[in-house]
């Protein structure tokens, strides 16, 4: 039981730490855009949770099963995937501000459906959510394969660990989220504003996201170059 | 296109300058900050050179391990280690009997740190070495958990790096 609340314990420590601050940003803001209807963002915020959980899982099914080695699998997230996290940043923020659009292929996507992956629900969340937790700084890194894998090594029921952190790391930023909807739809209340929120949380949403992912390719890849 | 786009992308541009210029500048700093790295490194190679004169090749060195992307957290860790080392073992820096080394292991040269020492992260390693040959290594792995407490952190890295001094001394009385 106490290995399992460290488990936990350890997963908060990642997320409230500062180096995963730009990405729990993003997060926050994707969860809680959707600021008038507070039980998408709750969904939302499950989903997200379970899609960190699902990454934290599918690294610790290869690692207890020796499919790959700890360095190995450490450093090629690290390496690729803060790399890959910038562009992909970028190009979901300019999706977000309607200035990429989903038929500029000229795919014949109906409006309907266009308007559903334009709106990236649950799925989006979840899909955030494992990118998201696949890209380890050094500090999630240190806690999740130093500390967290040695664990699960040990342990008969090796894999409730990484659920179990998962769990940890999400839960910050679906409290948040949900403060933020909360907080920021009772200020509208007074303002009599609630009907254009969306709209406007939408567009901060995608702001955030590119420059955090500007912040991503500046950091991981044209300091690199340099 | 609508004027709140218009707006909306002339201040996307307005903001991304203006990230690019501060982040600029940072890395200018952080340029410096890794020419001094540069710098020590090239004096510790010299005390590693009188040293392995000196000492016949038997000594502990502490090893901070980064690579290029470098956070709050990595920074800190680095000035602690060398703090607490500085702090507590001057004479043994001095005879060349400790050697502080900090390494990017991104440069090709050192890549082959990750195996040797099986890193995962940016990482406090003690290596002992005997007439030049490594006999053991420990990767100081709580100093990610420790760093919210810089006495227990400079308390750890300091008897971990007394504990490897003392197999030298040990080996000498033998």
């Amino acid at each position: 039981m106490i290995a399992f609340l460290s488990a936990l314990w350890l997963g908060i420590l990642t997320s409230i730490s500062p180096c995963p601050l730009a990405t729990n940003i993003a997060a926050i803001s994707f969860l809680s855009r959707r600021v008038n209807h507070p039980r998408k963002v709750l969904w939302s915020g499950f989903a997200y949770t379970l899609g960190r959980m699902t990454a934290y899982v599918i690294i610790g099914v290869i690692l207890i099963s020796s499919l790959a080695g700890i360095p190995a699998t450490a450093n090629f997230l690290q390496k690729y995937m803060n790399k890959i996290l910038g562009p992909v940043l970028i190009i979901v923020g300019l999706f977000l501000l309607n200035i990429l659009k989903l038929n500029f292929l000229d795919f014949s996507i109906s409006g309907e459906r266009q308007n559903k992956l334009a709106e990236m629900g649950i799925f989006g969340s979840f899909a955030l959510g494992a990118v998201f937790a696949l890209s380890f700084c050094p500090i999630s890194a240190a806690l999740f394969f130093g500390s967290l894998i040695p664990l699960a090594l040990n342990n008969n029921f090796g894999l409730a660990f990484p659920f179990i952190y998962g769990i940890g790391t999400g839960l910050p930023v679906v409290i948040f989220a949900i403060g933020i909807t909360l907080g920021v739809q009772s200020i509208a209340h007074w303002f009599n504003k609630v009907t254009k929120l969306e709209i406007y949380m939408r567009k901060v949403t995608g702001i955030i996201f590119i420059l955090v992912g500007i912040y991503f390719l500046w950091s991981h890849i044209i300091v690199g170059l340099m | 296109m609508s004027k709140l786009y218009k707006f909306l992308i002339i201040g996307i541009i307005v903001v991304v300058s203006v990230v690019g210029l501060v982040a600029g500048c940072k890395n200018r700093e952080e340029q410096n900050l890794g020419q001094s790295n540069l710098a020590s490194e090239n004096q510790i190679e010299g005390m590693f050179a009188e040293g392995e004169k000196g000492g016949g090749g038997t000594k502990v060195i502490a090893y901070y391990f980064y690579t290029n992307f470098r956070c709050q957290s990595c920074y800190a860790i680095e000035k602690y280690t060398k703090e607490a080392i500085e702090g507590s073992f001057e004479d043994e820096l001095t005879s060349g009997k400790l050697i502080f080394k900090t390494v990017n292991i991104e440069e090709k040269d050192n890549e082959h740190f990750l195996g040797d020492y099986q890193l995962y992260t940016k990482s406090v390693v003690l290596s002992l070495l005997k007439d030049g040959k490594e006999i053991k290594f420990k990767n100081l792995k709580e100093v990610w958990e420790l760093l919210r407490n810089k006495d227990e952190f400079y308390k750890y890295i300091k008897e971990e790096t007394k504990g490897f001094l003392d197999e030298i001394n040990q080996e000498k009385e033998q």
